[in-house]
């Protein structure tokens, strides 16, 4: 018996684009990145699966890395992840976790990195465990509201995880 | 003229007989026919000992019985029938080195229904009664245990998961051997100690490790002897481990060398390390740019594992 527990791992995604927001006024625009899980560890077969007894999301993190330099116009934010049925298509399917939903209570400085508030440990153990007509793959789609900038940039995503593996 | 009569039996070493001699000089006792009166004959008896040896009480052993060799601590054959199964009793293995009078393993003679025909029984010759005392029985039966090899000596091992050990040991009484050790997994610096109890100084034993590996990079190692897969392995970088083994084994002396072989289970706790990022994922572009990473930082790990090792200890001095 093996049982490892990893309290912070760190999961970077680089560079992911967001579009420009269509006017200064409040807008909201939606864009998505994917993580390619089977290095995380998914997979449809059910004794693999079992190797991996829990993976939550404790940290969610944004970093302005192109374009902007400063985070403070995001009021509001929601994120879902799900497995989508294809690599290709990204085809949402019924898998998802919602791992945040933020909305600005009160007008603070956030700076180059906004740490996303979540209120408790989000389970992402369900997208580690496809099906065997799924992809191995999580798609992250975001929602950002307030003013937002009119011209594209690009953040770095930034996910700690505790992972407790073991057979 | 001269009659003889016998009676009685002449079987075994219980035949007895009477002769009746009537000599010239009974002659001159007997009834003339005349009626005269003549002087009485003398009669003589006389006891006719058996043809078969016959041991009476009290006497010395047989000749045959005391020229036997002594070849175990048997009571002299005299006391087996003819044909017994002495043999048999030679052929016993001496398994322990037995303090108690010799002949209790074996059944009394003299309270068998054959040694009650046989007559009174004989006191066994003193080396029986002292059994061991004999040299060459004594130095063959008694183990060489550890504690009549010497006080200190030196060990070494191999296993899994303490790697290869070298170190001195201490053997304060037989049944008991305290160590301390170092040596490596070949990846990291191992040290260790460890407590063997032997109940009768040699053959089975109980062992007991508490040992330590240093952090180092054991993916390799983590693989030869655990079932990893493979998405794990990139994470795995470095890895220290703290290990308690609880083993049986089996001990076997050879001259001042005890060879042994451990097995048990082991509970393993340590520190996986991953400090440097893992590419996850690359973007498409010409570069190949990574866009995802996966840092592992310090994780912790247990395991309970299967181990074993096997080795041997050199004492120096003894007996």
């Amino acid at each position: 018996m093996v049982d490892a527990k990893f309290s912070q791992i760190e999961v970077s995604r680089l560079d992911v684009p967001v579009p420009a927001a269509p006017s200064s006024a409040l807008a909201v625009v939606d864009f998505q990145f994917y993580l390619s899980s089977g290095q995380l560890g998914a997979s449809s077969n059910p004794s693999n699966q079992s190797l991996i007894r829990s993976v939550e999301l404790e940290q969610l993190a944004l970093t302005a890395e192109s374009g902007i330099t400063d985070l403070s116009f995001i009021a509001t934010l929601h994120a879902v992840a799900f497995v989508p049925l294809s690599k290709s298509t990204l085809q949402e399917t019924s898998r998802q976790v919602e791992i945040a939903d933020y909305k600005r209570g009160h007008d603070s400085g956030v700076g180059s990195t906004f740490d996303v508030p979540l209120p408790e440990p989000v389970d992402l153990l369900p997208l580690l465990r496809p099906s065997g007509t799924e992809s191995s793959t999580i798609v992250v789609s975001m929602s950002l509201g307030g003013q937002l900038p009119t011209v594209s940039w690009t953040t770095n995503i930034g996910m700690a995880l505790s992972v407790d593996v073991g057979e | 003229m001269t009659a003889m009569v016998s009676v009685g039996k002449r079987t075994g070493s219980l035949g007895l007989g009477l002769v009746l001699v009537l000599s010239g000089a009974a002659r001159a006792q007997s009834v003339q026919g005349n009626g005269a009166s003549t002087p009485a004959p003398t009669v003589t008896y006389t006891p006719m000992r058996a043809t078969t040896p016959t041991q009476a009480a009290g006497a010395a052993p047989a000749p045959a019985a005391t020229a036997a060799p002594y070849s175990a601590p048997y009571p002299p054959g005299a006391r087996y029938p003819p044909g017994s199964s002495a043999p048999a009793a030679t052929a016993a293995p001496y398994s322990a080195p037995y303090s108690a009078p010799y002949s209790a393993p074996y059944p009394n003679a003299t309270s068998s229904p054959a040694a009650s025909l046989l007559g009174p029984s004989l006191p066994p010759p003193a080396a029986a009664t002292d059994g061991l005392a004999s040299p060459t029985v004594a130095k063959r039966a008694l183990p060489p245990t550890a504690r009549a090899r010497g006080l200190v000596g030196v060990a070494m091992d191999v296993g899994m998961p303490d790697g290869l050990n070298v170190g001195p040991v201490v053997v304060p009484a037989s049944w008991v051997r305290v160590g301390a050790s170092v040596g490596s997994n070949s990846a990291g610096f191992d040290y260790r100690g460890s407590l063997s109890l032997l109940p009768v100084g040699f053959g089975p034993s109980f062992d007991f490790d508490v040992g330590h590996c240093t952090v180092a990079d054991m993916n390799s190692l983590l693989g030869t002897f655990f079932k990893v897969s493979g998405w794990v392995k990139p994470y795995v970088q470095q890895l220290g481990y703290t290990y308690f083994n609880a083993h049986l084994g089996i001990e076997y002396p050879v001259g001042r060398v005890m060879l042994f072989l451990h097995g048990g289970y082991t509970y393993l706790a340590g520190t996986v390390r991953g400090p440097s990022p893992v590419v996850v994922s690359r973007n498409s572009d010409a570069a190949q740019t990574p866009n995802t990473t996966v840092t592992a930082q310090v994780g912790d790990v247990r395991a309970y594992t299967l181990s074993a090792k096997l080795g041997a200890v050199l004492m120096f001095g003894g007996r």
